[in-house]
């Protein structure tokens, strides 16, 4: 599972706080996304028979928004995959309650500079379950498949292979699936990477590439 | 471990035998050998192994990652050859072509990093593959690309008509540009009359070329030359065809194993060294 953004939403639709783990290019206006994300989970309500308290998993073009409501405030996080992160969003949602509920229900006005703290704590948590890429240049969009294999120039199809049989690797483990030295390998991740393919990750002290697909 | 994707612009041009044959003649010179049957709108490796019903199909590893040790068998016992011969069958089932008209671009993806696994795991331990053959769908499907990408060298078979030189070339012009592998071209089918003559073979040669060349402007497309049909070759597989319509047991004749000295076998036999770029005979 690849996670792509997380947001924190008030009942009303405004964005509380969000945080994302891929590249600037795609990310969606919040303002926006808060209010037709509310309306969307508001209309889901109405027409199924799911209690409120149960994730939600509403999927588009492939990423996945999971959801879950905590009263004043819903968590939301995007994936790549439907299976959603459950105890991550409970997590996180009972630590925001405990550290800022008050601030919500008391305050309409309430300065959001005052959650930049709690972004310490998601970074923390995802970066130690290894779902997010640093290097903050992965795209949702951007998905290897056969397609997108024949389109990139040859050179780099040969990089995107040993990534894609090894699944993640260190630059070590991908230059020797492609049998070529290192500084070329370099050369080919960091295309990829500058494309929107690949993210990289820290896993045991060593700097992992992988790629969503 | 070699690795080659035998592909082709349209049906019926041999594609699949020229596979079986190539793959029997390497088992019984020794060597460890692969055969993935990846024409999954029209599986026909089948036609020519019997496959254990207690093997799973390559589809089963491919969509539904069924380990790969479930959906190999190793046909080297019935062939009597001193190699491995590990094959992959494709499911002929109504309902997996019936799955595979469905297959989208996640699930291609999917067949292609499955395939990419295999070619690693087929390397080492218990397998050793040496040699490692694709038999793909004819045309330019998702299946095409995937076995282009996971093979070093494809290996284009052609018959002599205009429909197939002409889609031929710009199937060639089209995927070779973009994919690394080297493209071989090989023409099946040719009147045995026709290619005793020197003069004329060396004409038509040069003909194949020139259009092949003009069309890729690449010079790594290698015309590398003509396997011969007799009329006991046309005869044996008409006959195969009878047994089937008549409910009997059936398998399609390995040249290289049953008749080395066809000049089927003895043709192809020649050329696996120039396909493999090796000194194997």
């Amino acid at each position: 599972m690849i996670v792509y953004a997380l947001y924190i939403i008030d009942e009303g639709g405004r964005p509380l706080l969000s945080q994302y783990f891929q590249s600037s290019d795609d990310v969606p206006n919040e303002v926006l996304f808060g209010a037709l994300f509310t309306a969307f989970k508001d209309l889901a309500a109405d027409v199924t028979t799911q209690k409120s308290w149960e994730m939600k998993t509403l999927g588009i073009e492939r990423l996945f928004y999971h959801t879950k409501s905590f009263g004043p405030f819903n968590v939301v996080i995007v994936t790549n995959t439907q299976k959603g992160p459950e105890n991550l969003l409970q997590t996180i949602g009972l630590r925001f309650m405990k550290e800022h509920r008050e601030e919500i229900l008391q305050d309409f006005l309430v300065d959001f500079r005052l959650f930049d703290p709690f972004k310490e704590i998601i970074q923390e948590m995802f970066q130690a379950e290894t779902l997010v890429d640093e290097s903050g240049k992965l795209s949702p969009t951007k998905r290897f498949s056969v397609g997108g294999i024949f389109d990139l120039p040859p050179d780099l199809q040969t990089t995107a292979l040993a990534l894609i049989t090894l699944e993640e690797g260190t630059l070590e483990d991908i230059s020797k699936e492609c049998g070529e030295n290192q500084v070329q390998t370099t050369k080919s991740l960091n295309s990829l990477q500058k494309m929107g393919f690949i993210g990289r990750k820290e896993k045991e002290g060593k700097q992992l590439f992988f790629y969503s697909a | 471990m070699k690795s080659l994707s035998i592909l082709s612009h349209k049906g019926g041009v041999g594609k699949t035998s020229i596979a079986a044959n190539i793959a029997v003649h390497l088992a019984k010179i020794g060597q460890n050998v692969c055969l993935l049957d990846t024409d999954f709108h029209g599986p026909s490796i089948i036609t020519f192994f019997k496959k254990n019903p207690e093997t799973k199909w390559l589809n089963d590893n491919l969509l539904r990652d069924e380990p790969l040790e479930n959906c190999l068998e190793d046909i080297s016992p019935q062939l009597e050859v001193s190699g491995r011969l590990y094959i992959g069958f494709a499911d002929p089932s109504a309902s997996a072509i019936e799955t595979n008209i469905r297959i989208n671009e996640k699930m291609s993806f999917k067949m292609l990093k499955n395939l990419m696994k295999i070619r690693k795991e087929l390397e080492s331990p218990p397998y050793e593959v040496t040699y490692l053959i694709l038999d793909s769908s004819p045309g330019t499907t998702y299946s095409t690309v995937n076995a282009m990408i996971t093979t070093e060298t494809s290996l284009f078979i052609v018959k002599l008509s205009n429909a197939d030189l002409l889609g031929t070339s710009q199937m060639i012009a089209g995927l070779n540009k973009q994919l690394k592998s080297k493209s071989l071209v090989l023409a099946n089918l040719i009147p045995k009359s026709v290619i005793q003559d020197e003069a004329i073979i060396s004409q038509i040669q040069s003909l194949i070329e020139n259009k092949f060349t003009k069309e890729t402007q690449d010079k790594y497309v290698d015309f590398i030359g003509w396997i011969p049909i007799d009329e006991s070759l046309i005869q044996t597989e008409f006959l195969e065809a009878i047994k089937t319509l008549q409910n009997q047991t059936s398998s399609r004749l390995i040249y290289t194993l049953k008749q080395p000295d066809h000049p089927f076998s003895t043709t192809l036999v020649e050329l696996i060294p120039t396909i493999f770029e090796d000194n194997t005979k």
